[in-house]
């Protein structure tokens, strides 16, 4: 590319746009396929057996543009590797984005034995979320609330609004422990 | 958007292109020269990879095989119209690749013809301080 026309200028053409998209299935796709095996230090063979194609086939699809590879033969791919295959529609800014941070020396995609532990932290993380939910924090806020005021919080209550602004806690907020508390017990 | 750049941790190599006595750029002027945007594209997606790609092997890649072609390598790619493209030029550096010539081949027939012989006289231009470099930039999009 020139420097007259960047990435932004040409994507403004319809055409051009449309056939980058088509590009990366085409181009961008098979470098992928190839990092994705040199990282799991797997031969053409042996990707070849474990997605039940032929050793040619699997040399095929790693050159770019020489094959067009459809959604069952990536299916078949991702079934070999044990991962994910993500397809879904993106506007251009994402699309462009992720291909910009897309590193493939460090390209690697955990099969599914070794992502389990990741899952597993995802799984505690969705937990943590529930901590959020409003509903809870409101919850948590109201008990908070309503719960008699300790003799330290009393004395900052009874001190002079200058002392109170320096402190700058409103009450309720000061007591982060009671609504700790609350909310420990709203999702336990 | 701005363009790859060899202070960004992920681009890995400089890309050079081949400036004629003239002034014409090599691979800006082939590229312009594509007749459809799908041909533009795939180069473009193309070298946006191979920047960010350390290790450059087969088949991206591959020496030319000949007496007079000792030292310089090809780029490789197809298009959608199942012809190989190709870019021909050497390692100045590293990390640093200078193009000097972009060409098709369909069953032996080249185009332009004259490619091969063209990229030993640019590199011959190049030597005799009669033509000059400059770098190619691949645009990200930020």
């Amino acid at each position: 590319m020139n420097t007259k026309s960047s990435l932004a200028i040409e994507l403004s053409n319809k055409e051009y746009r449309d056939a980058f998209v088509a590009s990366q299935l085409r181009i961008g796709l098979p470098m992928q396929c190839r990092a994705l095996r040199e990282s799991r230090d797997w031969t053409q063979p042996r990707l070849a057996e474990a997605a039940g194609m032929s050793q040619p086939r699997i040399s095929e699809i790693e050159r770019p543009g020489k094959r067009k590879l459809n959604l069952e033969t990536l299916l078949r791919l991702a079934s070999a590797y044990d991962v994910a295959l993500q397809v879904r529609f993106v506007p251009f800014s994402k699309f462009i984005d992720d291909d910009d941070h897309l590193d493939l020396d460090n390209f690697r995609v955990p099969a599914f034995e070794e992502d389990m532990a990741q899952l597993e932290n995802l799984s505690i993380q969705m937990q943590s979320v529930h901590i959020l939910r409003p509903s809870m924090i409101t919850k948590a806020l109201i008990s908070a609330e309503q719960s008699p005021i300790e003799p330290e919080e009393r004395n900052q209550e009874d001190a002079s609004p200058d002392a109170r602004w320096e402190n700058a806690t409103p009450g309720i907020l000061n007591r982060k422990g009671v609504v700790y508390g609350a909310l420990r017990s709203a999702i336990s | 958007m701005g363009i790859y750049e060899k202070s960004d941790d992920r681009v890995k190599w400089k890309l050079l292109e081949y400036v004629s006595p003239s002034g014409r750029p090599a691979i800006e002027n082939w590229r312009d020269d594509f007749v459809t945007a799908t041909r533009k594209a795939d180069l473009d997606v193309f070298l946006r990879n191979m920047v960010k790609k350390s290790d450059w092997v087969p088949p991206d890649i591959t020496s030319l095989k000949g007496k007079h072609l000792k030292g310089f390598r090809e780029l490789r790619w197809r298009s959608d119209d199942g012809v190989p493209y190709r870019i021909g030029g050497y390692f100045s550096a590293d990390d640093e690749f200078v193009m000097l010539i972009g060409w098709t081949h369909n069953k032996k027939k080249y185009d332009p013809p004259a490619a091969l012989d063209t990229l030993i006289t640019r590199r011959r231009n190049l030597a005799n301080k009669e033509a000059t470099l400059r770098e190619y930039k691949v645009f990200t999009g930020h």
